[in-house]
């Protein structure tokens, strides 16, 4: 298994052609150094954990498949290393939305010379954008969770909270929230506020 | 009359003094507005607990407001809910169409020994009006509020919820001598309040939970200030 150079991007598939002409696109974009290529997904796990991996990019419909394989890196790193899959085919809807949550970006094949491209990036910004994904996912779902909540009030269209600027419906609400106007804004950060302190009641309450 | 009847009477007249409520829906152009709510609901809520004025926009309850300035230098707390005026420096009153004089200024307080004297501002972004000196000579002493304070009231229930959290906050302020141990108090009442909402699960509370968030975050006490 050869040794991670410090940051690195990991390749895993099975042995495929497409893996024996993965090492001279690699050459060409320059990446051959800064890349590993493992056939094996304990040494891709390995080397995860090892430290110094910015990217993982594995095939879709590898034998142990990709998705699980990610996720298992994702456990393991969180969300500091950038997952990728690979595919030649248009990936399921149930793929997709694995994928979604696990916070796996999804390229086709066809692309692959713009995922050399963007990899040819220093590790440390793409490591500032990864972080920046993960963020605005946890903020998509704080925001989807505030909203279900709110759309539960009955008739809320016409439910007014009153407030020193002015009354305003939960509907108005809602949209300030969908349009991340400062209402909106802060009224998810009051959300996870709530949140924090509903956890803090349960906490003392299961103690 | 008994003896045991006059105790009572004279041990709850001495109570009721220490402490006073004013309550001034003016100014509310909301129909869901939580001081006009209060207004309703404070007269019956005070009883036994505070002396309560509510300041109608009539010229004669400004007169009768008035005409109880001998009795401040009683209270040892004051509770205001009111809005605050355009420029954060009064509480916003309606002089009536007769009155050229501001009703509520801090003037009216101004007999009470300042070092007796707490209030507590249940209003919004209250600080502002606290901090300045003119309340600051008469009122060294706060607790109030940093941000604005919304209120989802469109049942009875929810409006019975508020109410029951400024009755607290009267209790509260008349037995706190510390404007800290005061804000605690007020905290630990919306926490509790908070705590009560979330074993009930209906969709409105997760709204009042927020605003009961909000107001926690925002307290802020005089001490907290001059610090």
């Amino acid at each position: 298994m050869p040794a991670a150079a410090s940051p690195s991007n990991l390749f895993v598939d099975d042995p495929s052609d497409f893996l024996a002409s993965l090492e001279d696109q690699l050459s060409a974009y320059d990446l051959a150094e800064a890349s590993i290529i493992t056939s094996q997904p304990s040494d891709c796990l390995a080397l995860v954990r090892s430290g110094g991996i910015a990217t993982v990019v594995a095939h879709l419909n590898m034998k142990d498949d990709g998705l699980s394989l990610l996720e298992e890196v994702r456990k393991m790193a969180g969300a500091d290393v950038e997952c990728i899959v690979i595919t030649a085919h248009e990936p399921t809807p149930i793929q997709r939305q694995r994928a979604e949550a696990l916070g796996v970006q999804i390229v086709r094949k066809e692309f692959l010379p713009d995922l050399l491209e963007h990899l040819q990036s220093p590790p440390a910004t793409r490591q500032m954008q990864q972080r920046l994904k993960a963020l605005e996912r946890m903020h998509q779902e704080w925001i989807e969770d505030l909203v279900a909540k709110l759309r539960d009030i009955p008739e809320y269209e016409k439910a007014f909270i009153s407030s020193q600027n002015g009354p305003f419906t939960i509907s108005e609400l809602i949209d300030d929230i969908r349009e991340l106007r400062p209402r909106g804004i802060e009224y998810i950060r009051l959300w996870r506020r709530t949140i924090g302190t509903l956890l803090q009641i349960r906490r003392k309450r299961s103690s | 009359m008994t003896a045991a009847w006059r105790n009572w009477k004279e041990w709850f007249s001495n109570r009721s003094q220490k402490s006073a409520v004013v309550c001034v829906p003016i100014g509310a152009k909301q129909p869901n507005d939580i001081v006009l709510m209060l207004s309703k609901h404070l007269p019956r809520l005070c009883k036994g607990l505070a002396a309560c004025y509510v300041v109608e926009i009539k010229r004669d309850d400004f007169e009768i407001l008035r005409s109880q300035q001998e009795k401040a230098d009683k209270f040892r707390s004051v509770t205001v809910f009111a809005h605050p005026d355009d420029l954060f420096e009064n509480f916003a009153v309606d002089v009536g169409p007769s009155s050229e004089t501001p009703v509520l200024p801090p003037e009216w307080w101004s007999k009470s020994p300042p070092e007796s004297n707490m209030m507590v501002a249940h209003v919004c972004q209250g600080f502002r009006i606290m901090t300045t000196l003119q309340w600051t000579k008469i009122f060294p002493n706060w607790v109030s509020y940093r941000a604005n304070i919304d209120a989802f009231l469109v049942g009875e229930d929810d409006d019975l919820l508020w109410a029951g959290v400024a009755r607290a906050i009267i209790a509260a302020a008349a037995k706190s001598q510390k404007p800290s141990a005061l804000k605690n108090r007020i905290r630990a009442i919306y926490y509790d309040k908070f705590a009560e909402l979330s074993e009930r699960g209906r969709p409105k509370d997760e709204v009042h939970m927020m605003h009961f968030q909000a107001a926690m975050d925002s307290l802020v006490s005089s001490d907290e200030v001059q610090r």
